[in-house]
């Protein structure tokens, strides 16, 4: 799978309460990465992987950046950000973007909600950088925001902040009532924030392709869940999170047809025997897939935490 | 042997007069009707966005200077929406698309698709000509028959046309 | 006849550097990307361990493209949005450049977005700073296209698609730049047969879509050229659809050093800072004289050739010689 990046801690700010942010430089001193603006890192923790969006720099970067909410009641990823050191190791999948800025636009209107902020701030940056267009409204519970000064220093006027919903709401629907065709809309908070922004904006007409939402969706390629693999001879291999089948297989000395490694191309499909695969892949239809009796090795998993497999 | 013409970029309502609904989702909207035929399009679309405003043009030229000034005082959630013969929509959406309108900001209707634009990819002319898919028609420019093949340029607003005789040898010259 | 005829045999390293494009006898449109950087190993030496090629045809190559652009400047395009897209191109690309051919090219940063571009095979350097075109002698995407032998398109990704809004495409094969600018991704492969049906293209849609910076991958494409012939757009038709006809008129031996197997080696990547994918295209082209020197070469290629369906071989434009190059590979079979 995709290269891993070892970082190191190298600063903790904890300024604004239950939020933490992490400067990580790579364990070799070296330039990390660049990144498009928008993007995520996933970072590996005892738990299932969490994605955070990078704050900084994209352009030959020599830290990387991220600000974590604590929720306490969460899934074990924040709470082992708060746990970390300055000089612990973290071990980081190369960024992925999937919430770009949009190069026709001709002016960017950024909306975060609470921690959402941190993608939208790397799209400031940018936007000052190249000169667009560019408008932020930042909501955000008293007491608890994040990145406001960096916020204001880059935007200046630019950007607006609120901390009662009302205002919020207010300003939102005039923003987006009055603006130039070539006007994109972009958009990270809790679901429930981004699903407020969108419904306001849909009621004004705008259209799904000037709306942009970041997901933190990690998508096909997660490390996944540990599983066996039963040989048709009879032996068991062991397929460790951020393993794949396939080097599974390859690392057994088996010669599996393969070209892509990333479920398009059709060359690395197995039979499988027993067992329900966890599909992952571009390239098995629909009905190919429901009938779970083969998988794209490359990419896909099982479901359980076994498969027996025509090899 | 060409593919199905809906796997092709050519738009299906490039192939026969097609008319969609209204897009309700928008909040303003202008029309550009080129043509009598276009009259009753008209009269449905308004009929349906009522009471939201709704601009109606007749262009006398491409529509173009007309698309511009609507454009430049527009606030997203406007919809362009444009009905008429093939060669008259086509060229009106070109200039849409360049203007940076996305797919989803633009409706269009064909009230004919009898007469096509078909750009000489040797000679750079446009040609207007009731040739079909697959036939030919002489590029006004160059004299070449060109064979209208199943590609559109969305941001030309053309047909592409290319020799249909090259592949003919005399022996040395 | 309009196609030359070779005077010089083949370069050496043309013939070790050959991207033979058949894995199999049997060859059918799949999504075939693979991650890039890695050198196959064939017959006659490997090609593939860089992102860009420059080999003995590097001068000649890119004189063509400049004669090609001073004839036809729809040749090379890009659509305003795209800029930043070209700055990251150019830099992405002097990086490879310099990767491949680190003897003789360099770039090296200065500080404050100040940079020195060195190409010594072409006696330059060039000092530029970053998003300052008036640093350079022309716009960041055309001065690229001075350096490397590829073509190149640059595809926006938007609204849910990818669209190729800049580009320069000298040595196109069949088909033509200036018209397809503008078009998404299956609007640009609307003239391919079988590719939306088998669903290969749509698949490699979303594989692109989700790439990302610092992936590489790679696919080969192929076709039959006649005469050693780089500019096969639709545009020229007129000037190179006459030697179909006149290749099944020649001589065996003529037939062998006219008739060229092109092979695309195609590499994929995400820009770092526009988020623009750049697709790149390198031809090389073989004539059968050669290729049949290399036995698991020429039998492969006559089985693809005998094997190739007839929707295919006609999009290919190669139908009417087919049964010829053919029976001039199997004639050439050790006894
Ligand atoms: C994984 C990615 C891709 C796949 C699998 C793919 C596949 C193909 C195939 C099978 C053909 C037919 C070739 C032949 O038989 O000679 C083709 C043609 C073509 N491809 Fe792609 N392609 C890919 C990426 C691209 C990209 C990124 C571009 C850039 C714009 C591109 C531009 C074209 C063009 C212009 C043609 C010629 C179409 C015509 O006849 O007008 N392809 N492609
Ligand atoms: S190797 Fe391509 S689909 Fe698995
Ligand atoms: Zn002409």
């Amino acid at each position: 799978m995709s290269d891993r990046i070892r970082l190191v801690v190298t600063a903790i700010d904890d300024d604004v309460p239950g939020i933490r942010t992490l400067t990580l430089a790579a364990a070799d001193g070296r330039v990390l990465p660049d990144f498009t603006p928008g993007s995520h890192v996933v970072l590996e923790c005892d738990g299932p992987a969490n994605a955070y969006s990078l704050t900084g720099d994209g352009t030959m970067p020599t830290t990387y950046s991220v600000s974590v909410l604590e929720v306490p009641a969460g899934a074990g990823g924040s709470r082992w950000v708060h746990g970390l050191a300055v000089g612990d190791p973290v071990i980081a999948l190369p960024p992925r973007s999937m919430f770009a800025p949009i190069l026709q636009g001709s002016r960017h209107v950024l909306v975060a909600g609470g921690i959402g902020i941190t993608p939208i701030l790397s799209h400031l940056r940018s936007a000052v950088r190249w000169g667009r267009e560019v408008e932020l409204l930042y909501a955000y519970r008293d007491g608890r925001g994040a990145h406001l000064d960096e916020v204001k220093e880059l935007a200046g006027d630019r950007a607006r902040f609120f901390t009662d919903r009302t205002s919020f709401a207010e300003s939102l629907a005039a923003t987006l009532a009055d603006q130039p065709i070539g006007a994109h809309l972009y958009t990270c908070g809790p679901a429930g924030f981004m699903d407020a922004v969108v419904e306001t904006a849909t009621a004004l007409g705008w259209p799904p392709s000037r709306i942009h939402l970041e997901h933190f969706g990690v998508e096909a390629l997660d490390p996944g869940e540990p599983f066996q693999a039963v040989l048709a001879d009879g032996r068991v291999l062991d397929v460790p999170s951020g393993v794949s089948l396939l080097e599974a297989l390859e690392g057994a000395g088996l010669d599996v047809p393969q070209l892509c490694r990333q479920g398009v191309c059709g060359e690395c499909r197995v039979t499988v025997r027993s067992g329900v695969p966890l599909h992952r892949d571009l390239f098995l239809s629909a009905e190919a897939k429901a009938a779970n009796d083969s998988l794209m090795c490359c990419v896909s998993r099982a479901e359980g935490d076994r498969l027996e497999i025509d090899l | 042997m060409s593919p199905p013409i809906e796997l092709t970029s050519v738009p299906s309502w490039a192939v026969a007069p097609s008319v969609p609904p209204a897009d309700l989702t928008g909040t303003t909207f202008s029309v550009f009707a080129f043509g009598d035929a276009a009259e009753q399009v008209v009269d449905a679309w308004v009929g349906a966005l009522a009471p939201s405003p709704v601009a109606v043009h007749h262009p006398s030229g491409t529509g173009a200077a007309d698309l511009d000034a609507d454009l430049a005082t527009a606030r997203v959630g406007w919809r362009a929406m444009l009905v008429g013969p093939l060669v008259e929509v086509l060229t009106l959406r070109a200039h849409a698309l360049a203007k940076g309108l996305a797919d989803d900001e633009i409706v269009v209707a064909t009230t004919s698709t009898s007469l096509r634009p078909v750009r000489c990819v040797h000679c750079a002319a446009d040609t207007v000509t009731t040739a079909g898919i697959g036939e030919t028609t002489t590029c006004v420019c160059c004299g070449l028959e060109l064979l209208v093949y199943h590609h559109v340029s969305r941001l030309q607003g053309v047909f592409l046309g290319f020799q249909v005789d090259a592949e003919r040898w005399e022996g040395p010259t | 006849m309009t196609a030359h005829l070779p005077t010089t045999e083949t370069a050496r390293d043309l013939i070790e550097g050959f991207a033979f494009p058949f894995p199999t006898d049997q060859y059918r449109y799949s999504t075939n990307v693979e991650p890039a950087r890695t050198p196959v190993v064939t017959p006659t030496g490997q090609w593939g361990d860089a992102v860009v090629d420059v080999d003995s045809e590097y001068r000649h190559e890119l004189a063509e493209r400049e004669r090609i652009l001073a004839a036809d400047p729809s040749r090379y395009a890009v659509l305003d949005h795209m800029r930043p897209a070209c700055w990251d191109t150019m830099i992405t690309l002097m990086r490879e450049l310099a990767l491949a051919r680190p003897d003789t090219m360099s770039l090296e940063a200065l500080g404050g977005g100040a940079f020195v571009w060195t190409n010594r095979l072409l006696d330059v350097e060039q000092r530029f700073t970053l998003a300052d075109e008036s640093t350079l002698p022309m716009e960041p995407l055309r001065y690229i296209a001075t350096q490397v032998q590829e073509d190149l398109v640059l595809l926006d990704q938007r609204d849910d698609d990818l669209w190729g809004d800049a580009g320069v495409v000298t040595f196109a094969a069949d088909w033509s730049f200036g018209f397809d600018v503008g078009m998404n991704f299956l609007e640009i492969h609307g003239p391919v047969p079988r590719l939306r049906q088998t669903g290969v293209i749509t698949r490699a849609r979303e594989f692109i879509m989700r790439l990302q910076p610092g992936q590489v991958y790679r696919r080969t494409n192929w076709t039959l050229t006649i005469g050693r012939r780089l500019d096969v757009s639709t545009e020229l038709y007129p000037e190179w659809g006459p030697d179909r006809p006149m290749i099944q008129t020649v001589d065996d031996e003529t037939f062998g050093r006219l008739v060229h197997l092109r092979t695309e080696v195609q590499h994929l990547l995400r820009l770092p800072e526009s988020g623009g994918v750049l697709f790149l295209s390198r031809t090389y082209l073989l004539p059968f004289a050669d290729l049949a020197t290399v036995e698991p070469w020429r039998a492969r290629t006559a089985a693809v050739l005998a094997d190739l369906p007839e929707d295919m071989a006609d999009y290919k434009g190669v139908i009417s010689y087919r049964d010829r190059a053919v029976a001039w590979l199997e004639a050439r079979a050790p006894s």
